[in-house]
């Protein structure tokens, strides 16, 4: 936390010192109005691209329409300074909130219905919004229709830009590296698996469009404010396409890398004015070049970071990123009782009776009953479309059983939303194993831990006390939890750099990192050798004693099933044909039948 | 003591001759040269090209040469306040010409009365373009102009007294033209017999048409572009109407839509900016030389419009004497010149006040007929 705090002065003096220095070349007249125009403009370009790279780059939703909140920012904020009466320049903060809140309310109205959709459906339903926006300010008499709005006053300065551009930049690392951004990349990554780990998808899926919205909106008040004159057709789709071009070359994800492009992008075809009229060849020339050149964009999902470099100038430490350094010896060695024991005597932790469900004329599962006790291993075998990962898709209600009830200590949970299963105490794995591959192995179990931090997105935007002090914890635990998979030295590599055993381990640590009562395992040993099996069914062992946690799994690998479980529920054509110890279904005549063919 | 002063002097006149030679007189162009409205600025800058290489070949202002700065603002505000700036700022041009299109000559119009440049636009047809900015000039005439000065073409030479009036209802430029000549036509006692609206999406104009034809008048003003313009026309003959159709500068093109151009051979008369078979000296004069330069004839109006922009401002330069902004600025104030598009000296509000070209077809060909006055 203190070197944290070191680099947030850090960042915060050279932002300080930076703006004296503008500020001082402005008022010399080393920067003449031609180029602070263009500054104000990048300015502009940059909030833009940077809140645009939360819903495409962060969430990972491709939305078309970005400009149509800026232009409902800009005619909300342009209003409010002609009607308020007063001098716009003093309530100008406001006017921009104002603006704000205008694009972010749209956000919200367009983000409900359109964030069901996901791909190219939301592109083309925010491509249809952001046009409707356009229309809407054409035909309605209080925007000035088709003639544009004219006479706003000029209040934008260089001030302004700098201190929104300096705080929408912070808002977005911070919120970025809190638990509702990781929430938001868990999203981009894979929102089925974020939906098991505890995420509610849709709520983040919202938010991100509508923070996104807001700050195009202040963006377009900054932007009216500038140029003291709107037409309509400046928020159409080749705005929104310019911004979309922005954070694609800066490498979506990035945000230093969506600022560089937007510096770069604004600039240009200013730099290119000597070329006259083929300036916009040029410039296009050079996108189709850089995007040859780097596919990535030009950081990447890198970030460019001021502390990274200086150490790298002083050679200090060459490889410092501080955040995840931060591996607080002193709490990791609190042991991890993330539970109280359970009792012998072990009380039914999970009971499934008559569960069904048909697809259509379908019936993958008819009349499941089983009953899971805590601390138990439960293995559940069959031939492939016996319905055994039906069961699995049952009990996380990722589908809704078409009859039959789910009790988790005797409280029906039909119904629960997939997200909410894991704070019943259900979390699961899947047969293809899915990590949230392009994040760190640290922060794949930090997303995990989501619902047990309590922080909001304000808190940890401002970074305040609670922030701090429940993210440390998680990250003791995380480490903890990951050390018992021996995974800790690995926990600031990508995900999908793991080999292949160490994913399905990591995958298993994510599941307990919701902090489960039962465990659902989807094939965990598939596509390991023996000696990775073996070292898999000491693991699982090990997690059952050493969390508390009962097990179900499902596996085709009969001398793990055999070897770990106390007893066996067997699946085939949906039906459950048997249920035993493992010696009983050994010798049961219906499952030798359903494994070998014939009676 | 006399024989070092002529020396003095002579020092004098060689050095003043010296420099008036080197001197350029820098003035800044703002034009959309790429994107959607690139047509008009292109046409503005051929217009005005034109116009300073005349002008330095016959000697430039005063003997200092004039240099043209062109900068692309693809139509965007933004972007025009940008090379704005770049002229001011870096550049330092003693005068604009241009923006071309409203919305970005209204955000540039509001840095420039702040220093009090002159600047001249060529196309900018909005009214607030010129409004509370003493130095922004324009040298195209306004839509209500070209109505008034349609109603006083009516009287005077078509000797016209009841007049019908068919306009947009949900266009802007329809409804100014319609109030504007009805307004003047009630000025030059003539009566507005019938007074009809439709939309530019109709396709049958056929009720209104009958009910305007009922009313017996002795023209129709057509306020609409060519293409609703050439149905009106095709319409009014079939329910009997056989009247001269009046009409603004939106119709031209209408001979290249109509199914039947000889029901506009003499029959439509609209007023334009310019008509390139105008015959004035001036008109003359600047088809010869355009089509010599760019190997076409003038295409568009604002190509002579924007001749006649760089004309006025450069005029004023000269009866200015100087290139300070404010002597110049009185100078085009008091502009009273020939310009290609006909006399040209501006009103109150920097709006110019010249002549229209009324022009008809003759065998389906535009065919200028004359020069209205006011």
């Amino acid at each position: 936390m203190r070197k944290k705090l070191q680099s947030y002065g850090l960042n915060i003096l050279a932002l300080a010192l930076l703006y004296g220095l503008m500020s001082f070349l402005i008022g010399q007249g080393a920067i003449n109005k031609y180029y602070l125009g263009i500054l104000l403009s990048a300015g502009i370009a940059i909030i833009m691209a940077v809140s645009l790279n939360l819903t495409i780059g962060l969430l990972g939703e491709l939305a078309l329409g970005h400009a149509g909140f800026m232009g409902v920012g800009a005619y909300a904020a342009a209003l409010f300074t002609k009607n308020i009466g007063m001098d716009p320049a003093t309530v100008f903060p406001l006017t921009l909130l104002l603006g704000g809140l205008a694009a972010a309310v749209f956000g919200l109205i367009i983000g409900i219905p359109a964030l069901r959709l996901k791909g190219d459906y939301l592109a083309i339903i925010t491509l249809g919004f952001g046009e409707i926006i356009r229309v809407l300010i054409i035909n309605l008499d209080f925007t000035g229709g088709a003639r544009g709005m004219r006479g706003i006053p000029r209040i934008t300065n260089f001030t302004y830009v700098y201190v929104l551009v300096a705080l929408v930049v912070a808002v977005m690392f911070t919120l970025g590296r809190s638990r509702h951004g990781r929430a938001i990349l868990s999203i981009r990554e894979d929102p089925v698996a974020a939906e098991a780990s505890g995420i509610p998808t849709t709520y983040y899926r919202i938010f991100a469009f509508t923070v996104a919205a807001f700050f195009a909106g202040v963006a377009g008040g900054l932007y009216a404010h500038y140029v003291g004159v709107l037409d309509p057709n400046n928020f159409g789709f080749m705005k929104s396409i310019e911004y979309l071009v922005m954070v694609v070359l800066g490498g979506m994800g990035s945000i230093t890398g969506a600022i560089s492009a937007a510096l770069v992008l604004t600039a240009l075809p200013e730099l290119l004015r000597q070329f006259s009229e083929y300036r916009m060849l040029v410039y296009s020339l050079l996108l189709i070049g850089m995007m040859l050149f780097r596919p990535a964009g030009l950081l990447g999902i890198r970030e460019f970071s001021l502390t990274g470099l200086l150490s790298y100038v002083f050679r200090r430490c060459p490889h410092a990123e501080p955040e995840e350094r931060e591996m607080p010896q002193a709490v990791a060695q609190e042991a991890p009782p993330l539970r109280p024991p359970v009792a012998e005597d072990a009380p039914v932790l999970l009971s499934a009776q008559r569960l069904g469900i048909q697809f259509g004329g379908l019936k993958a599962l008819t009349d499941f009953d089983v009953t899971i006790h805590a601390g138990e291993i439960v293995g559940l075998i069959g031939p492939n479309g016996a319905g055994k990962t039906t069961v699995f898709n049952l009990l996380t209600n990722v589908y809704l059983p078409t009859s039959g009830v789910i009790e988790v200590e005797g409280v029906n949970v039909v119904g629960v939303p997939t997200h909410e299963i894991t704070q019943v105490g259900i979390a699961r794995t899947f047969q293809n194993i899915r990590l949230f591959r392009k994040l760190t192995v640290l922060d794949n179990v930090k997303i995990a831990y989501h619902n047990q931090m309590q922080y909001t997105s304000l808190e940890g935007t401002l970074r305040l006390p609670r922030y701090w002090s429940e993210e440390a914890r998680a990250n003791a635990r995380a480490y903890q939890l990951l050390r018992v998979f021996g995974l800790e030295k690995l926990a600031e590599e990508r995900a999908d750099s793991l080999p292949y055993g160490a994913q399905r381990k990591l995958e298993i640590a994510r599941a307990l990192a919701t902090n489960p009562k039962l465990l659902l395992l989807d094939e965990p040993a598939a596509g390991m050798n023996p000696i990775e099996t073996q070292d898999l069914m000491a693991t699982i062992r090990n997690i059952c004693d050493r969390f508390n946690v009962a097990i179900l799994l499902i596996e085709h690998d009969m001398s793990l099933v055999m070897g770990i479980c106390e007893r066996i529920v067997v699946l085939d054509y949906g039906q459950m044909i048997a249920l035993g110890t493992p010696d009983e279904i050994r010798r049961d005549p219906k499952v030798i039948g359903a494994y070998l063919g014939g009676e | 003591m006399k024989k070092l002063f002529s020396l003095l002097l002579a020092v004098a006149l060689v050095s003043g001759a010296a420099s008036a030679l080197a001197d350029t007189i820098k003035i800044g162009g703002l034009a959309p040269l790429t994107g959607d409205v690139a047509q008009y600025g292109i046409a503005v800058r051929e217009g005005v090209d034109l116009y300073i290489e005349q002008l330095n070949a016959a000697g430039g202002i005063h003997g200092d040469t004039v240099e043209m700065i062109w900068y692309d603002e693809k139509g965007d505000a933004t972007e025009a306040i940008n090379a704005y700036n770049r002229l001011v700022e870096s550049d330092k041009v003693s005068a604009i010409i241009g923006d071309v299109t409203s919305k970005p000559s209204l955000a540039v119009g509001d840095l420039a009365v702040e220093i009090g440049i002159p600047i001249i636009t060529a196309s900018a047809t909005n009214y607030d373009v010129t409004e509370g900015k003493p130095n922004y000039f324009r040298s195209c005439f306004l839509d209500p102009f070209q109505a008034r000065t349609m109603a006083n073409f009516a009287r005077d030479e078509l000797g016209v007294t009841k007049l019908a009036v068919l306009y947009d209802i949900a266009d802007d430029y329809s409804v100014g033209l319609a109030e504007a000549f009805a307004d003047q036509a009630k000025l030059n006692g003539q009566e507005i017999v019938a007074y009809e609206a439709g939309t530019a999406a109709d396709v049958d104009f056929k009720a209104q048409l009958t009910n305007i034809a009922a009313k017996e008048p002795e023209a129709l003003y057509v306020a609409y572009y060519y293409g609703p313009a050439a149905l009106i026309v095709t319409q009014a003959a079939e329910v009997g109407l056989n009247v001269p159709f009046l009409g603004a500068d939106g119709i031209n093109g209408i001979e290249t839509v109509i199914s039947d151009v000889a029901l506009l051979d003499n029959a439509f008369f609209y007023t334009d900016h310019f008509a390139s078979d105008a015959t004035t000296d001036a008109a003359v004069a600047f088809f010869g030389s355009f089509t010599e330069k760019y190997g076409k004839a003038p295409y568009n109006a604002f190509n002579a419009t924007g001749y006649d922009a760089a004309l006025v401002l450069c005029e004023a330069m000269k009866a200015a004497g100087s290139v300070d902004f404010d002597a110049v600025v009185a100078a085009m104030k008091a502009t009273d010149v020939e310009g290609v598009t006909g006399k040209l000296s501006f009103d109150d509000h920097n709006d110019p006040i010249k002549s229209a070209f009324i022009t008809t077809f003759v065998d389906g060909n535009q065919t200028f007929v004359k020069q209205q006055e006011p």
